[in-house]
């Protein structure tokens, strides 16, 4: 059967896609029917140059992915970037992940989901770096020792359309990151969990939940940003910023948020867990430095990692999760509505660009249900 | 005790046994009976204040600490870094209460307990929790403190830290351990022995704290200018480094040393060949330290207070072995360390066969002769920690000058942060992440 959901929070939105999506949805699956096709999830998605409000008020340029409203890239500025990127699904049928991406940037893109194998992959891209005006694709171009790889997949030229397909999905929680120039791209906000289930309600073999969140690690540093996004960033000439090595970020993220705006309050949204309910957060470190969340007044399950289930399942308050890192975590709602669980970074990246207080404090919640 | 044993090639060698009463440099790093140092009851008074704090190089700065109420002299002690080691029974509930006497700049303080299930109550309710108002702020008739209640349901280790500007104020020192004694003795164990959780296989003989942390003095400084505004954390850059609130060599001196008043805590575990150590192993900052351990492999049963376990009463099956671990910060560990000398390959005590067996002795080893000549005294540099023998318990000729540190003729093996330049305290090497763990002879008094 084809699953296929879209998790935004936008509930306007919601109803009118899911008209759209769900003719997009049913053509797939007759397709599947028709052609025998293997069961696919699939998603139109930009990448695209935007400015970020960060809660201090300062806009820092960004680069990021958002969801093309059509599925045919035809209409100009429809869709809407987000750092972190919407998270994908892959519905528990679906054997293949297809991402159709548009280049709304003046650079190659390509991208990468750490841990699954790109099956159309023709990458990677080597370039003569510093010049970067020749390209090769594939093994490094014969007898030549200063080619260096740009890209660790096929690269999408600006302005173009790229397909990336991979073939036996495995369930999960991974993150989608760029593979072109990643100490670049990545931390100007080119990434985006995806995830799948082993089936409907099970995140691995004999782990059900009832609900689920997603929450992201991040930081940046706006000057590296500033410097990307105005061309002066790197080996090029008038660099303001020669390298990511003086990466020093100002600004400590959960989800694109900052505490203590109002979305991380309750980074879990509005949600009701009653008493022994299962929560599954999916944790995902999108940043470059090492965090640890961490809770309070109770202990999260501790179920994968990088998308492989542990054999055994560990307790803990707190664990660490180092960049490009997944954890999958079961919460057990020892109670009925409401309460409020605070989730932090114990590393105590507690601030705004300097300013208390801040940074990497969020809070899930439970809220009582809304009967009427 | 003196004896006097030719070894296997004719030349003398004493072996003698120094008993310890009044020697000024090794001292024991644990309480009586290879007990942790700090305070045990279920009911706490603890004052939030600020002092000083001296570090390994020579330098002090402005801290923030934790003091503590004694029951009987009602008298408060002075602000301690780290905290008091509070010593809990599990299924008993704590209170502890909190005390504002910071500066009024610091603002509110409070504590929270990852693992532990609080209730919590004061005037302020803020981001993390109840906090404490400055005493300095209110007029006397007005109580700001901050009460804290939850019974632990597990034994084991935790930690606790300031929840108020957490990331200045662990910094300046407001952060301890919380040990939570197991309730019975588990099924199948032995009520004269120790056990850290319920289960037969955490049993231990001797136990020590071992807090890592660390700090950049520029902070400090700056509240001691009163230019808290202008601390930012972005740039963080610590230069020094503690193990139990001091650095190296510090953490050698004894426990309650008077040159280190607000540093009570040291860092000096002892052991004899044979007994388990259990090390209560906390990250308490907010940098990872990947500890490194010379001697043998340890063994983690356990993490933020639950064994490692594949299913309930299964004890610490899961548990695993390693030469390094990280301190993650807010996280707590428990490793269980040994030494027999069972892979030396010759006979630690200089035995010959028929002689008897010391206690705990690896008896494959008994008897077998040293392998090598050892150079003449004078065409080596001998370390500061050798004895001048290389059997346990032993001592020999050392050269003029040598300061003579091991007493007891005793192994030293370096436990110490593998990302080196945290062996320093502020660019001054030895420092910081440095300690030793000294295997004794059995005969060594310990505590």
């Amino acid at each position: 059967m084809c699953l296929l959901t879209n998790h935004e929070e936008d509930s306007s939105m919601f109803s009118k896609k899911m008209i759209k999506f769900q003719g997009v949805f049913l053509f797939l699956c007759l397709l599947a029917t028709l052609g025998g096709k293997a069961l696919a999830a699939e998603y139109w998605v930009w990448v695209g140059a935007a400015n970020m409000t960060m809660i201090d008020g300062n806009n820092v340029p960004v680069w990021g992915f958002g969801l093309d409203k059509d599925h045919n890239f035809l209409t100009t500025g429809d869709f809407t970037v987000s750092v972190p990127g919407p998270t994908l699904r892959v519905g528990p049928d679906d054997t293949t992940l297809i991402i159709h991406l548009k280049n709304n940037l003046g650079e190659p893109v390509s991208l990468n989901i750490l841990g699954q194998r790109l099956t159309n992959n023709s990458g990677p891209v080597w370039t003569n770096f510093p010049e970067d005006t020749q390209t090769w694709s594939g093994s490094r171009p014969a007898g030549n020792y200063t080619a260096r790889v740009r890209s660790f997949s096929h690269e999408t030229m600006p302005g173009e359309v790229g397909e990336y397909r991979w073939e036996s999905f495995r369930p999960g929680t991974f993150l989608l990151q760029s593979g072109t120039n990643p100490a670049k791209q990545v931390q100007m906000g080119m990434y985006l969990p995806v995830v799948k289930d082993v089936e409907e309600g099970k995140a691995y073999k004999d782990v059900p939940y009832d609900k689920e969140m997603v929450v992201v690690f991040h930081e940046i540093d706006p000057v590296i940003n500033q410097a990307i996004a105005a061309g002066t960033y790197g080996a090029v000439q008038g660099a303001t910023i020669g390298s990511s090595v003086l990466f020093e970020p100002k600004y400590f993220l959960m989800n694109g948020m900052s505490y203590p705006s109002e979305g991380i309050l309750s980074i879990n949204g509005k949600m009701t867990l009653l008493k022994d309910a299962r929560l599954l957060i999916r944790f995902l470190n999108a940043g470059l430095y090492t965090h640890v969340p961490q809770v309070l007044g109770t202990y999260l399950t501790m179920w994968a990692e990088d998308g492989n289930r542990y054999r055994y399942p560990r307790e803990a308050h707190g664990f660490e999760l180092n960049s490009a890192k997944t954890i999958d975590a079961i919460l057990v709602s020892s109670e009925g509505p409401p309460w409020r669980i605070p989730l932090y970074d114990a590393r105590l990246n507690f601030n705004n660009n300097g300013t208390h207080f801040g940074g990497m404090l969020s809070y899930i919640k439970s809220i009582l249900p809304d009967y009427r | 005790m003196r004896r006097k044993r030719m070894d296997r090639i004719g030349k003398k060698i004493h072996i003698w046994v120094v008993v310890l009463m009044g020697a000024v440099f090794l001292v024991s790093g644990t309480g009586a009976h290879g007990a942790i140092v700090g305070k045990s009851g279920s009911t706490f008074h603890l004052v939030a204040k600020q002092d000083v704090l001296i570090t390994s190089d020579g330098d002090s700065f402005i801290m923030w600490g934790f003091g503590i109420k004694d029951d009987v002299s009602g008298a408060t002690s002075r602000a301690q870094y780290p905290g008091p080691t509070l010593i809990v029974t599990e299924d008993v509930p704590v209170t502890i209460t909190l005390r504002n006497e910071l500066p009024a700049k610091a603002g509110n303080v409070s504590i929270i307990f990852p693992g532990q299930k609080v209730t919590a109550t004061s005037r302020v309710l803020g981001p993390l929790t109840y906090e404490a108002v400055p005493v300095e702020t209110l007029p006397e008739s007005v109580d700001g403190s901050a009460t804290y209640t939850f019974t632990p349901s597990e034994p084991g280790t935790y930690v606790y830290r300031s929840g108020t500007m957490a990331d200045l104020q662990v910094e300046m020192g407001l952060v301890g351990a919380l040990i939570v004694m197991p309730a019975t003795t588990p099924s199948g164990g032995d009520p004269a022995k120790k056990y850290a959780y319920n289960h037969v296989d955490s049993q231990y003989d001797r136990e020590f704290l071992y807090l890592v942390s660390e700090m950049d003095p520029r902070i400090h400084r700056l509240v001691e200018q009163n230019l808290i505004g202008n601390i930012n954390f972005t740039t963080y850059f610590p230069t020094n480094w503690f193990i139990n609130g001091r650095n190296y060599p510090d953490i050698l001196a004894e426990n309650n040393v008077l040159w280190l008043p607000t540093q009570p805590y040291n860092c000096q575990p002892r052991m004899h060949p044979g007994e388990k150590v259990l090390v209560r192993f906390i990250g308490g900052g907010r940098d990872i330290h990947p500890m490194h351990f010379h001697g043998n492999d340890f063994e983690t049963i356990a993490v933020d207070g639950r064994l490692l376990s594949s299913e309930p009463e299964a004890g610490p099956d899961l548990a695993w072995q390693a030469t390094t671990i990280k301190s993650i910060p807010g996280q707590t560990a428990d490793l269980i360390w040994t030494w027999t000398g069972k892979e030396i390959g010759w006979d630690i005590y200089g035995h010959s066969p028929d002689d008897p067996l010391e206690p705990d002795e690896y008896a494959p080893n008994h008897g077998k002769p040293f392998p090598v000549v050892l150079p003449q005294r004078d065409s080596v540099t001998y370390g500061a920690f050798y004895s001048g023998s290389p059997f346990l318990g032993g001592e020999g000729e050392l050269p003029p000058g040598h300061g003579g540190l091991n007493a007891s003729g005793g192994y030293f093996y370096m436990w110490h942060s593998h990302t080196e330049k945290e062996l320093t305290s502020n660019d001054i090497w030895p420092g910081g992440l440095i300690s030793f763990m000294i295997v004794e002879h059995p005969d060594v008094p310990i505590d």
